[in-house]
């Protein structure tokens, strides 16, 4: 029997552990300190302790030692490391996701805007500077080829660290001055390019599956526009109000960049989009969050396909011609919107996931887990599908009706309220309209809730002449009937 | 006359002055409760009360926070319950007490290792252990509660 460990935790473990047990596989789960409560822990065959998620040598030691033949990254934490990719197949296991090369290469954000313009895939108006100094001439020809308002970003940079926002050529020196010394104190290296920047475009990402020989399929593409502070929350599949043009450049595009590199396995390649226009933004070499929707409008399990590819099985890859359906994710998230999405630790004390058609939950909490502020505040996805995206709306509100979790603050409401969301109903969001619109979110009270409020009894000794009932416990205690 | 005021989703709301109608409680399985009112509005939700911390959850709506009612602990906003409840995360040492077990004011309930240091959570006022919440070696997180104290009754 084959083991497959997966080098993660939470849903995506949870996740992944599915498409092992329908293979038959034995799965091996890794928890850290904090993490002892948490969901995947239980549902794994085998746990191991460590010290950290990002761990190399400590978790393929696991691997080794659990007799694992296979690990899965998930995503973050270790998914498009190359050198943890090298370690792997040294050690003579099999890594399940993309070969190193191609993790090197779309890790650079030159590199890949540099093989995008090779193979003709549109990237944002950009330009390299050469130099680690200062060249005012140089600045200033880069920038008019550019055009304004423009991002100054540092080579080596990452999670916006090293960006700078210049809005006309007075800003430019100033702006690559404070950029350049950013990036060497962050990086060490002072290395900028220039990037066109783009007010409120939409996100809009393609699936993509290689077979590591320069073939590939697209599995549709995905709306991630509604975000807040490069943080998705709704996610949607297909996309709505995009032109068959877009759609079919943004298809060809994607598997121009699989098929150049060869690419091996699953993938999502980053598009900004402005109108028709569209630009090549970065590629991920790793499966996504917000894959379950992909999932619910192609019939398809991409784990499983990852997995079977990994391990040599030429797997029955059967994708509709166009998407059945509508598909919608929200993320369920630990936190307390009307405080500025302060997270709001606790313990899972009730917890209730809505079932029914079309409705899918991707869980990393239990009943009774306590949820702290260590790791990633997302607690779950919730999925819905249905035969148009009206009916996925309709879908998605019930479903968060009947979503019940108490102990800890959720997003809940928020979530709730994008249903009837005027912008959302009508697919006109782009990636500035949270940050916009819903900066900060308080829930309505309903005069009919405030009223129940004032009317139960906190103890089921009190009596109450409200009704010949309130001798029944209190519906603040949770009792047994 | 008390005044009711349910501090929930962290403001006050004052409880006193809404009551249009009057609503029957109904637990169901699950821990469904169904309001009905005389209009014959039925609302079905799920409450819960977890040491300090109410939760309800209505369709669409769900409400998270502190919970301050007259009639439980000592009574008041600044009854000292909130001495219960851990503010920052820690270990539970000992548990010095049992359920039923009488104590005084700033008697020591439990010993707490918390950001390398050892402290005493002490009863905020005198009264009887109803329920206690932790164990030894056990891990905790703000919010949680030690223990249940309830308050000794007013010596007139």
């Amino acid at each position: 029997m084959k083991k497959l460990l997966v080098a993660n935790r939470a849903e995506i473990a949870c996740r992944i552990f599915q498409s092992c047990r329908e293979l038959g596989y034995g799965t091996v789960g890794i928890y850290v300190d904090g993490d002892e409560d948490a969901r995947h822990v239980t549902y794994a065959d085998e746990i191991f302790h460590v010290t950290s998620y990002l761990d190399a040598d400590g978790i393929l030691e696991i691997a080794k030692r659990a007799g694992a033949d296979l690990i899965h990254p998930g995503y973050g934490y270790l998914s498009e490391n190359a050198q943890f990719v090298a370690k792997v197949e040294k050690a003579g296991l099999v890594f399940v996701g993309p070969r190193p090369d191609s993790m090197e290469v779309m890790g650079s954000k030159i590199q890949a805007k540099l093989l995008a313009d090779k193979i003709g895939v549109p990237n944002l108006p950009w330009a390299q500077l050469k130099s680690q100094d200062i060249r005012p001439d140089e600045l200033k020809e880069a920038a008019n080829k550019v055009g304004y308002p423009l991002l100054l970003k540092a080579e080596a940079g990452g999670g916006g660290k090293g960006m700078r926002l210049v809005q006309k050529e007075g800003e430019l020196l100033s702006g690559a001055e404070m950029a350049m010394s950013e990036a060497k104190s962050s990086f060490g290296n002072g290395t900028l390019f220039l990037e066109r920047y783009l007010e409120g475009p939409r996100h809009i990402e393609v699936q993509v599956f290689g077979d590591g020989n320069g073939n590939g399929a697209h599995f549709f593409e995905r709306e991630c526009s509604i975000q807040r502070r490069h943080q998705k929350v709704w996610e949607e599949a297909p996309v709505p109000n995009l032109s068959e043009k877009t759609r079919r450049g943004l298809y060809d595009s994607s598997l121009k960049l699989v098929s150049q590199m060869k690419y091996r396995g699953a993938g999502t390649c980053e598009f900004l989009v402005n109108g028709d226009d569209y630009f090549f933004l970065e590629m991920n070499t790793r499966l996504q969050v917000e894959h379950p929707v992909t999932e619910f409008v192609t019939g398809v399990d991409l784990i499983r396909l990852q997995i079977l590819q990994a391990v040599g099985e030429r797997a029955e890859v059967q994708r509709p011609a166009s998407p059945h359906g509508h598909a919608i994710e929200v993320r369920i998230y630990a936190e307390d919107p009307s405080k500025n999405y302060l997270p709001t630790p606790g313990k899972v004390e009730v917890l209730k996931w809505p079932t029914g058609p079309g409705i899918r939950v991707d869980s990393g909490i239990e009943e009774g887990q306590r949820v702290g502020t260590q790791f990633d505040p997302m607690l779950a996805k919730l999925v819905v599908s249905a035969t148009s995206r009206e009916h996925a709306i309709q879908r998605m509100r019930f479903a968060l009706d009947e979503t019940v979790i108490m102990g800890l603050g959720t997003n809940l409401p928020f979530l709730r309220k994008l249903c009837d969301e005027p912008a959302v109903k009508e697919a006109k969001v782009d990636t500035s309209f949270l940050q916009r619109e819903y900066s900060t979110y308080k829930m309505i009270a309903r005069e009919e809730e405030l009223e129940i409020f004032s009317q139960m009894k906190s103890t089921g000794r009190s009596s109450g002449v409200i009704s010949e009932k309130a001798s029944h416990p209190s519906p603040w205690e949770r009792v047994e009937l | 006359m008390s005044s009711k005021t349910l501090k929930i989703s962290g403001e006050p709301n004052d409880l006193s002055q809404v009551s249009k109608s009057n609503w029957n409680f109904e637990k169901r399985p699950g821990g469904w409760v169904i309001a009905t009112n005389e209009e014959g509005r039925r609302i079905r939700f799920q409450a819960g009360r977890f040491g300090q911390l109410a939760n309800a959850v209505f369709r669409g709506n769900s409400w998270y926070g502190e919970f301050q009612k007259q009639s439980w602990g000592a009574g008041g906003a600044d009854s000292g319950d909130e001495k219960l409840i851990a503010e920052f995360p820690g270990k539970i040492r000992k548990v010095l007490v049992k359920s039923g077990e009488a104590v005084d004011k700033g008697q020591d309930l439990v010993l707490v290792e918390a950001m390398k240091m050892e402290m005493a959570i002490q009863a905020p006022y005198a009264g009887t252990v109803k329920k206690i919440l932790v164990k030894d070696g056990g891990q905790i997180l703000p919010g949680d509660r030690f223990l249940e104290l309830e308050a000794e009754a007013e010596k007139s």
